[in-house]
């Protein structure tokens, strides 16, 4: 075991040694240094001292399962530590547990302020109103496969040279001291493989693992199947987010299949070990496919046929398929197979609303839209050059509705004044959440700085600023709008009470919030009666478009402390939309207390009667454009439906003409509710069913009860 | 004949996302009212040429809404549950609008055609993506032949796909009139044997054969739709029958044969229409319709 290359270490590294936990002891080795310098040293001796996966006679190694560790830490068993991408591992019940059983004064004393550091660094400082999520990226692998890990090196080194001050200088030091130990880790893996190769003579995919690895990653990739290596040695650093796979790799089947060296059959083998890789990690990662490249031309080639296909046999990762005007048929026919056969995947993208709102609104280049992708569910970034928060930040709508009904709903004399009020404090709780937000992202930058992110994605090297402080290119963050559905049909009977249009009073209307529709039976099955969103109703399709534009339009009133990024409107929901929920009292739509709010901007659960088409119009009235952090629309449709000659171009029909009316992107669960009624009694017999839940694919049983009863109520839509 | 209200035609239903009357997406209007009484027709609300209220029992709470708004107080809640007096009932529906529960519905409301086209109109994208339209059905259409006649022209003034769903069963110089709007003909063929036809549906199948050809003569184009029935028209001598016309008519576009549909059960309950005298034991399966289409082709290409 070695102890990290710092020979004079703190106080603090000599008793974190001392207890043997060494990713903290390395952190701590010198505590003048920046953060980032600190993180590097501890990335280099994870990388120096893991275990490195087992070679398992797979062409794609190593698998994604494998996440570099130091093996003597032990965070389960004292709760601290450091891990190789800057993340700290902090469990403080148990590592207050184990400073209070410490014998010696001065190391308990010690390790009680490292403690509370650590609580420093992992405390989020915005409220339970507003925080949420996490944070998706997708690597520069393009630019790892054209320039190879020696390639980052000279880049560093010329800028290092070039570097102004002290902290640029510390910050180059650090991403020399990162580069190289992750090019001296592929030389381990090498080097563990040839070990190997001394027992198994008559193994061919380990003479071309070994092969290919002697060439990529350290060096440029220059065969399809040394980028793929690539991409999957990097992803097992970075994110296991592939982003736009069938794109960066193209140009290297290409050469293959031009020289002779790869077959379609070959290729299709390759990715889907590739992407049964991801699948068994678990979690939300995310693919996207088609689009449009840096010429302004389709990147619709063969492996994204492949890719399609294979996304119908897993559930992960989620899938979209950028939608171009002229994407092939052909294309659509493999999309729409998937899709009928009850695979969530893909999520079908209206590609050009995305590139027009990124150019026009968020600054990204022209050039730079060619790398639109998304992560987790659905969140938007340009892969390898962004860092985007996935809805950090929720934004509960019924829980701001409730409050402005409780302050306004009974002195006010007409609904206009209420939604007046009401818009009132959309706008100050806004401010207040962006606020917060902003508070938020300052503290990540400066605790969590985050090497191998700062390595991979671009301009941080250049700018010699770290990926969380807003060095790369593009900085968004994604706002979760939560409920959204809820509140439009809320307004609609907040609207009808005031013109007396029901039968029920204002002072009866909160009565029957505050005891949650109990004792009221006649109003609560006339409240549910009312026509609500997901019919094309003018009027409610108005109240959707004015609600939700001015919501989108106040959260991108503000700007993001992280390089001055952007805020994007989202209505995403992913699993959360359960949980939000559950503090939230009765809405006058008739959703009871504590129950889930409406997900996507689908209609809630069995409100809907008008089909498909009157669905797709109520969503489009939604001025999606406006939201480019994605407005999800789940739909479930009866795969008999469209079963017939005629099946695809209907589907297809509705799809583009969703697109044309400024819909952004479409999910399709097709199974029919028998079956999953049937999964419901037996789940040992449907293992394999995959549902899209909120934004994405999982699968069935592996839902909470709630979900599955959601999922099941989402009206199918059967052709009439 | 039927009797219309200023000009306006009585519908009940407009049913939008529709892909199975005729190609592609379409938006189908429901003509109430129809000469033919099939004895398995499976929109039994559309026969009667008059607004009829419906309820689902399972809806409705008790709450008595309708007793109170009834000018004729049709409506009666005795041991037996909610009755609805159906000879006394004029059809105008305040009952429906008062009903809580949405357990009551009406099936018939006058319309003029430009609100019809409206609602039609509202998927238009749709259409023009698909290459659909409009499907007009019921009921009969041709039973209310003014009405007809300014919806198709109306829409098709503005370029809409048209379709009729027709039994066949009209004069022919309305089908005259319409020849120009319609696009494609949905054209119903129950049953060869006059006599089957007559006790299946109530007339004779004389005039619907005739305006068949008179229309395919008049280069409309049309898809012949046979119902088949398991145990009334699943015979031989009716696939023969359907063959000859195939083959007599080479400019019909289609035949399709549509196995009998249950679907249409519970709106007898609801209504309250007789279906004493419907009783079929079989449900067809696809296998069904597999057999009857191979049958049917064999007999085409046997003699051609």
């Amino acid at each position: 075991m070695k102890e990290g290359t710092v020979e004079k270490q703190s106080t603090e590294a000599k008793v974190l040694a001392k207890y043997g936990l060494h990713s903290l002891s390395c952190f701590y080795s010198n505590k003048n240094e920046p953060l980032l310098r600190r993180a590097t040293r501890v990335s280099k001796l994870i990388f120096e001292n893991t275990i490195l996966p087992v070679y398992q006679e797979k062409r794609v190694y190593p698998g994604a399962g494998w996440y570099p560790a130091l093996p003597t830490d032990d965070p389960k068993k004292i709760g601290m530590g450091v891990s190789y991408t800057g993340h700290y591992r902090f469990n403080p019940v148990t590592a207050w547990k184990f400073a209070n059983e410490l014998d010696d004064e001065f190391d308990k004393h010690i390790i009680t302020r490292i403690i509370n550091d650590l609580t420093v660094f992992t405390s989020v400082p915005c409220t339970m109103r507003y925080r949420h999520g996490g944070v998706h990226k997708v690597s520069n692998y393009q630019r790892v496969l054209a320039e190879g890990f020696e390639g980052y090196k000279k880049r560093i080194i010329r800028l290092k040279k070039k570097a102004k001050g002290l902290e640029q200088d510390v910050f180059y030091e650090a991403m020399l001291e990162c580069i190289d130990s992750i090019i001296a880790l592929c030389r381990r893996l090498l080097g563990y493989l040839k070990k190997i190769k001394l027992h198994k003579q008559d193994d061919p995919i380990l003479d071309n693992l070994i092969k290919a690895l002697e060439q990529s990653p350290v060096k440029p990739a220059r065969t399809f199947y040394q980028a793929l290596l690539a991409t999957q040695f990097t992803m097992c650093l970075t994110s296991f987010e592939p982003g736009r796979i069938d794109k960066y790799l193209y140009p290297y089947f290409k050469k293959d299949c031009e020289e002779g060296r790869i077959s379609i059959h070959e290729a299709d083998q390759l990715l889907e070990e590739f992407l049964s890789n991801i699948n068994n990690l678990g979690g939300v990662k995310h693919m996207t496919l088609g689009g449009t490249d840096e010429n302004g031309r389709p990147v619709y080639n063969e492996l994204t046929s492949l890719l399609i296909k294979l996304s119908g046999k897993i559930k992960q990762p989620n899938t979209s398929l950028l939608v171009r005007k002229d994407m092939p048929d052909k294309l659509w026919d493999i999309a729409m197979e998937n899709l009928k056969n009850g695979r969530g995947n893909p999520a079908i993208i209206n590609e050009e609303l995305y590139l027009k709102g990124l150019k026009e609104t968020v600054g990204v280049t022209n050039e730079d839209t060619a790398d639109l992708a998304f992560g987790g569910c659905t969140e938007t970034l340009i892969q390898g050059k962004t860092m985007t928060d996935s809805t950090w930040t929720a934004y509960n709508l019924p829980d701001i509705l409730n409050q402005s009904i409780n302050n306004y709903f009974i002195h006010l004399k007409s609904f206009s004044e209420f939604y007046k009020s009401f818009k009132n404090d959309i706008r100050l709780t806004v401010k207040e959440m962006t606020s917060q937000i902003n508070l938020w992202q300052h503290h990540f930058a400066l605790y969590f700085p985050l090497p191998i992110n700062t390595l991979f994605t671009d301009d941080c090297l250049e700018r010699a600023i770290g990926f969380s402080a807003g060095g790369c290119r593009y900085n968004f963050d994604i706002v979760d709008i939560f409920g959204a559905i809820n509140v439009i049909n809320s307004l609609h009977t907040i609207k009808l009470i005031f013109d007396n249009k029901l039968n029920i009073s204002r002072p009866q209307l909160l009565k029957m919030l505050n005891d949650n529709f109990r004792n009221f039976d006649k109003e609560y099955i006339q409240i549910k009666q009312i026509n609500k969103y997901g019919n094309d109703n003018d009027e409610i399709n108005n109240l959707a478009k004015d609600l939700l534009g001015f919501v989108f339009d106040e959260i991108k009133k503000y700007r993001c402390w992280r390089g001055n990024g952007y805020f994007l409107p989202a209505v995403i929901g992913w699993t959360s939309y359960i949980r939000q929920g559950k503090h939230v009292e009765a809405t006058p739509d008739g959703r009871l207390k504590a129950e889930p709010l409406s997900d996507s901007i689908g209609a809630v659960s069995e409100t809907e009667s008008k089909g498909l088409t009157a669905l797709l119009l109520s969503a489009a009235s939604i001025p999606q454009a406006s939201a480019l952090g994605t407005c999800i629309l789940n739909i479930r449709i009866d795969g008999g439906a469209f079963a017939g000659p005629d099946g695809n171009s209907n589907l297809k029909a509705l799809f583009k003409t969703y697109f044309e009316l400024g819909g952004q992107q479409i999910q399709v669960n097709a199974v029919d509710t028998k079956m999953l009624e049937a999964a419901l009694k037996e789940p040992k017999k449907y293992t394999d069913l995959v549902v899209r839940v909120a934004g994405f694919t999982d699968y069935f049983i592996n839902q909470n009860d709630k979900i599955k009863a959601e999922i099941i109520l989402r009206t199918a839509h059967k052709a009439n | 004949m039927f009797s219309q209200k200023e000009n306006k035609g009585l519908i009940f239903d407009i049913q939008r996302f529709c892909v199975h009357d005729g190609p592609d997406i379409r938006t189908t209007v429901f003509f109430k009212g129809c000469p033919l009484n099939c004895l398995w027709c499976h929109n039994p609300e559309g026969i009667s040429p008059r607004p009829e209220i419906g309820l689902k029992n399972n809806l409705c709470i008790g709450c008595g809404n309708c007793q109170r708004t009834c000018a004729n107080k049709v409506h009666n809640f005795t041991d037996a549950g909610h009755l609805i007096d159906r000879k006394n009932c004029i059809g105008c529906g305040a009952c429906v609008k008062s009903c809580i529960g949405k357990a009551l519905s009406i099936a018939g409301k006058y319309v003029s055609a430009d609100d019809a086209l409206k609602e039609v109109l509202r998927d238009i994208t749709f259409y023009k993506n698909s290459g659909g339209g409009m499907t007009v059905s019921g009921g009969e259409p041709l039973f209310q032949p003014a009405f007809l006649v300014e919806l198709l022209q109306k829409a098709k003034s503005i370029g809409l796909n048209c379709c009729v769903e027709t039994s066949g069963m009209a004069e022919q110089k309305i089908f005259t009139e319409i020849l120009q709007y319609v696009d494609l003909f949905l054209y119903d063929f129950k049953e060869t044997n006059d006599v089957l036809h007559k006790k299946y549906t109530g007339v004779s199948n004389k005039k619907i054969i005739e305006n068949l050809r008179y229309i395919i003569s008049n280069g409309a184009r049309v898809r012949l739709r046979c119902p088949i029935i398991p145990g009334f028209n699943d015979r031989d001598d009716h696939f023969q029958g359907i063959a000859e016309i195939r083959r007599e008519l080479n400019s019909l576009e289609e035949v399709e044969l549509l196995p009998y549909n249950p679907l249409g059960l519970n709106k007898y309950e609801r209504f309250e229409i007789n279906l004493n005298h419907l009783e079929i034991s079989k449900i067809p399966d696809g296998n069904n319709k597999k057999i009857w289409t191979e049958k049917l082709n064999n007999y085409i290409g046997g003699a051609s």
